[in-house]
């Protein structure tokens, strides 16, 4: 045999795919950049709309982008377990709950700065990934799920008990850092704030000043994501995703990179228990219960797992979706919904109407886009074949 | 260099030598007491009728199963009980019977994955903004395109493996066993499903790679294919190694007729 002939890489076969003809796309591997656009938009639509909405409105819908931006960073994070390396973490919010409190007693108990005390929890949350992964990535995947969720209310059970233990391991100087047990933690924001007002002066909402840092973080989030996916290591890890058994006959370190994955989203998690902290300026053990791992997963699942910015978009809609139901009572009271049963509507029944609501997002979602709104309907296809 | 060899005379040279390699999956004795040698250099050929174990073996040598009982030794390490990917790393490459290829992935990155020690493959690298790989995944790339060409996957090189034909398949499974630059190949069945003129190129080309140094071990139905291309051939049945040789030693050898007819043939001694 000859030495073959170089190959244009349109050669006959499939169209080329977005980018193939640039010679960095014959290079890099193709990777979801759709991210570059919508992120921007979706934060000039918000300008936008707070802009044209009356005052109170506007307001509001900023506060809804705040909590929105903080399951986001959630579903960022869930999103390399599982739409990167396949991983069933059903007890995500364990991250979250890791980094809210240890950033939190790291400020209030030991008056750390902010961003130091968060970069630990994240640090600690993403050694924690290693330590639920070491003992349960070997498990088949189903088996993960029980443990991760075990796991998170575990944890979540451990801090609600453990308020009288009040020791301070690292200086045993007698000062207590307590978890405050089932009185939670408070007062930790103020440095925060203050940060944000003298970085942000010319912004005079808190809301805003919020929804900013937390873009921040979702950009550079979105970022490294992306680097990762595009990487020979995320290849790796959607080799892993689609039959590990392949990956480990090709020489792959399956246990390894799993493990790096499941560490790499605990570290992202826990930005959004710090973010969720920071808004409240107050955690309890019962902020971390698992409806809330449930809602970052249906967030993800909406947006499109194994995306890049699907995440971001599912975490937005549910929230959008989530909060329209606070105004039922209020359209409800209106002449033209006079038929619905005031009852039914009730500023006490939100939180089931929340719930129910889940519920159906859910279905419709598996039954009319499983693949989510920026998956890609082919890779569902694909799955498993 | 592509001299007609004779390893039955040479000097023996084993990569790969197993041990009294046992395994039974409840009342099934899969594997039975296997012991053989495959020569360096060599395509060797495992055959025996359907359930024999040959697909058992492979998995025990190959980390995917543990043997209850023997040792593998792969070029001067003992690697029983080694991991899957530890095995491969050694360069010692399988396939799979059923073709299992990464769907979702396109054949292309099928084969780049498959590509050993990548920078970028570690996550403190992975990390940098600034692809450091990328110098070296120009280089696995250009390598996967010889590949391509050398397989005749070219026209396909960007559909999602998941698309293929099954014949397809087995041909990425092959071309990216070679991307592994490995130093023997377990292939289970690769010509399956593949058409006969295709099939021959794939043989031209496993005899060109032996030929280059590579050692194959074959699991192949096809006797003829077996009798033309393989140096030395081992026969399963029932888990047990019942012959072992060249092949027209093999071809006359009673055990082996009577294991693939049923029927027992005089043995004179
Ligand atoms: N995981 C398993 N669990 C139980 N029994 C198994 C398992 N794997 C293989 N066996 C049994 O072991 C025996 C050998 O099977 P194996 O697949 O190794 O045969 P083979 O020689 O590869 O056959 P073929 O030529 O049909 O591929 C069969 O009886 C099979 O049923
Ligand atoms: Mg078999």
């Amino acid at each position: 045999m000859t030495s073959p002939e170089p190959v244009s890489p349109d050669s006959g076969g499939p169209p080329p795919r977005r980018g193939a003809a640039s010679p960095l796309a014959r290079i890099l591997p193709e990777v979801d950049d759709r991210w570059m656009a919508h992120w921007p938009m979706m934060l000039l639509g918000l300008v936008i709309l707070y802009n044209v909405l009356p005052g109170a409105y506007g307001e509001y819908v900023v506060s809804v982008a705040v909590l929105g931006s903080m399951f986001a960073i959630g579903a960022l994070g869930l999103n390399v377990h599982y739409g990167f390396a396949g991983l069933l973490n059903f007890g995500h919010v364990m991250f979250l709950m890791v980094g809210a409190y240890t950033t939190a007693l790291l400020v209030s108990g030991r008056g750390m700065n902010i961003f130091l005390a968060m970069l630990i929890g994240a640090v600690v949350a993403s050694v924690l990934g290693l330590v639920v992964g070491a003992f349960s990535l070997r498990l088949r995947t189903d088996y993960l799920a029980i443990v991760t969720i075990a796991m998170a209310e575990m944890g979540r059970v451990i801090i609600k008990n453990s308020g009288s233990f009040r020791v301070d391991p690292l200086t045993g100087s007698g000062k207590t850092i307590g978890t405050g047990g089932v009185f939670g933690v408070q007062n930790f924001s103020s440095g925060f704030n203050s940060f944000l007002d003298t970085t942000l002066p010319f912004v005079n909402s808190h809301a805003w000043q919020l929804f900013i840092f937390n873009a921040v973080v979702i950009t550079i989030i979105l970022y490294m994501t992306w680097t990762l996916r595009r990487s020979p290591w995320g290849r790796a890890l959607r080799a892993i995703r689609e039959d590990e058994d392949i990956a480990a006959a090709l020489g792959k370190p399956t246990f390894l990179l799993k493990l790096q994955a499941f560490a790499v989203g605990g570290f992202i998690g826990a930005f959004a228990g710090v973010a969720f902290a920071l808004n409240n300026n107050f955690i309890d053990p019962d902020t971390w219960l698992p409806i809330f791992t449930f809602r970052i997963w249906i967030a993800m699942i909406m947006g499109g797992a194994g995306t890049i910015f699907g995440p971001v978009l599912g975490a937005m809609l549910l929230q959008s979706i989530f909060s329209l139901v606070r105004f039922l009572p209020n359209i409800a009271a209106s002449p033209l919904f006079g038929w619905i049963p005031e009852s039914l509507v009730s500023s006490n029944r939100i939180f089931a109407l929340q719930g129910m609501l889940l519920g159906l997002l859910i279905m419709l979602v598996v039954i009319f886009r499983p693949q989510g709104v920026l998956g890609s309907r082919e890779d569902l296809i694909l799955e498993g074949t | 260099m592509v001299e007609p060899r004779d390893h039955t005379r040479g000097v023996p040279d084993p990569i790969l030598h197993i041990e009294g390699l046992s395994k039974r999956f409840g009342g099934v004795r899969a594997v039975n007491n296997a012991s053989f040698a495959v020569q360096r250099g060599t395509l060797t050929s495992l055959i025996g009728p359907n359930g024999a174990g040959k697909t058992t073996l492979f998995n025990l040598v190959t980390g995917f199963d543990r043997p209850d009982k023997g040792r593998v030794h792969f070029d001067g390490h003992n690697i029983t009980g080694h991991s899957p990917p530890e095995i491969a790393r050694k360069g010692l490459v399988r396939t799979f019977q059923l073709a299992r290829d990464l769907s979702r992935l396109t054949v292309f990155e099928n084969l780049l994955l498959a590509a050993q020690h990548q920078k970028g493959e570690r996550l403190i690298v992975a990390l940098v903004p600034i692809p450091m790989w990328r110098s070296q995944e120009k280089a696995n790339s250009e390598r996967a395109e010889e590949l391509l060409e050398l397989f005749r996957l070219t026209h396909l090189r960007n559909e999602r493996a998941g698309n293929l034909s099954g014949g397809q398949r087995k041909l990425v499974d092959l071309a990216r066993a070679m991307m592994m630059r490995p130093s023997m190949v377990l292939l289970d069945e690769p010509m399956a499903g593949v058409n006969p003129t295709l099939t021959e190129q794939l043989l031209e080309r496993i005899v060109a790679l032996r030929d280059e140094g590579l050692t194959f071990l074959l699991v192949e139905h096809d006797m003829d294919v077996v009798m033309r291309v393989s140096e030395r051939v081992i026969v399963m049945a029932e888990g047990r190694v019942i012959a072992g040789g060249t092949p027209s030693e093999v071809r006359n050898d009673p055990a082996v007729i009577e294991a693939y007819l049923g029927v027992t043939v005089d043995r004179e001694d």
